[in-house]
């Protein structure tokens, strides 16, 4: 997990983004333990409060839920369900925003196409 | 737990007013900031909650007992200040005994634990200590004391990163722990604004503001880009700062960000830092906005 501290996204919010980052490359493995919110707030100096809104957030979305007396741990299905939304979020995020560069740059969306095609060859 | 509940309070030194109608709430198990420029009654306040001054009108309540009266709340709190209130004679370890008899519910082990910790000498004499040192050993004192409401005023001054960093996270481990009341008044504000919950703002003899962090910091947004578009985005609006370098401006805006205007007009949106918000909002004794 890592908080950028400089950053403008709130605090709360890079954490989720850091949780839901490990869990989509597998660091942190369905029906694993995540750290607990005393341990997070301690290691980034941040509000205990902060890092609860963040885990709360994660549990009503499916991703985290909450065992007695134990800790928080990752939902079985969770990967799959971030996946699917971060497929989703995929043209928002990053196509149009591509585009938008693109177009500061004076680059026109046929030269943009030419260049994912020339990525596309370079991979082989 | 205990609520610290202030109400109607109003101090002066001689004809120098310093707080004027001060109505204030510390809630249980929350980490407060009290913030305020030089001079402006911080260490007054904590003063007068726990009673070594009197206030001229108002009252100061524990969980609805006055401080003073019968039922001695003050027990419930431990403040460390900046004054060297200890016995300068006195040895360290020496002191911690001597505080567990005043506070039935200090804890020897952590203090002995952050006695190591902080590379401190048990066996020094508190007036051979160094400034740094001696806020260690008031902030050891405080975090140990087992009190329900901690008070600490400037309790950085003269630490190292080091020191300050190992700090923040005994307060952060114990409050996790125990989830007491943190009160911190400091100047150190960025390295502190993650820390906490709620911040009370003093100024020019009052409240200026009392609420969450988070809260605080939404009611704001900082714009900034090339100087004509600015000027074009602030009009009608609250400005609260501007900044201006070569061609660029930048400002501080209270209310919400329009985001689709500071998008047609090529600005870049950013949410306030509580520091700065801070010294935009406070102007202290001869500044100037």
């Amino acid at each position: 997990m890592h908080l950028d501290f400089g950053s403008d996204l709130p605090i709360y919010q890079q954490i989720t983004r850091s949780i839901e980052d490990d869990i989509v490359l597998g660091v942190l493995p369905e029906e694993g333990q995540i750290p607990s919110t005393t341990e997070i707030s301690v290691g980034y100096k941040v509000n205990p409060a902060t890092v609860a809104k963040g885990y709360n957030l994660l549990v009503e979305q499916g991703i985290l839920y909450k065992r007695r007396g134990v800790g928080m741990f990752v939902k079985e299905g969770a990967r799959e369900i971030l996946l699917a939304k971060r497929r989703e979020d995929f043209y928002g995020t990053y196509v149009s925003a591509l585009l938008k560069e693109a177009e500061k740059l004076q680059i026109s969306v046929d030269d943009v196409i030419a260049l994912l095609q020339r990525a596309k060859a370079d991979r082989g | 737990m205990a609520t610290i509940a202030i109400h109607g309070l109003c101090k002066s030194y001689g004809k120098t007013e310093v707080l004027r109608d001060i109505d204030l709430t510390f809630e249980e198990g929350r980490i407060y900031g009290l913030l305020g420029r030089n001079g402006v009654g911080k260490s007054t306040l904590l003063n007068l909650i726990t009673r070594r001054i009197f206030p001229d009108r108002g009252e100061i309540a524990v969980d609805g007992v006055p401080v003073g009266g019968p039922g001695d709340p003050l027990r419930k709190i431990y403040c460390m200040s900046e004054a060297a209130l200890y016995p300068e004679n006195m040895r360290v370890a020496e002191l911690y005994r001597w505080t567990a008899d005043f506070y039935p519910h200090f804890d020897r082990a952590r203090a002995d634990r952050l006695t190591a910790a902080f590379g401190l000498d048990p066996k020094k004499r508190i007036k051979s200590l160094s400034t740094g040192y001696a806020s260690i050993v008031k902030l050891i004192v405080t975090l140990s004391s087992g009190a329900e409401v901690l008070i600490f005023d400037e309790p950085v001054l003269g630490l190292d990163a080091g020191h300050r960093s190992l700090f923040y996270k005994e307060v952060l481990s114990l409050y996790g722990e125990k989830g007491c009341t943190v009160v911190l008044s400091t100047h150190i504000i960025e390295e502190i604004s993650d820390l906490l919950e709620s911040v009370i703002i003093l100024e020019d003899c009052r409240v200026l503001a009392s609420e969450s962090v988070d809260g605080l910091l939404e009611r704001y947004h900082c714009v900034s880009g090339a100087e004509g578009e600015v000027m074009g985005y602030l009009s009608g609006r609250e400005v609260v700062h501007t900044e201006r370098m070569g061609p660029y401006l930048s400002a501080t805006v209270a209310g919400p960000a329009d985001r689709q205007q500071a998008d047609r007009l090529n600005l870049t949106l950013m949410r306030p830092k509580l520091q700065d918000l801070f010294i935009h909002l406070t102007q202290g004794k001869g500044g100037t906005l």
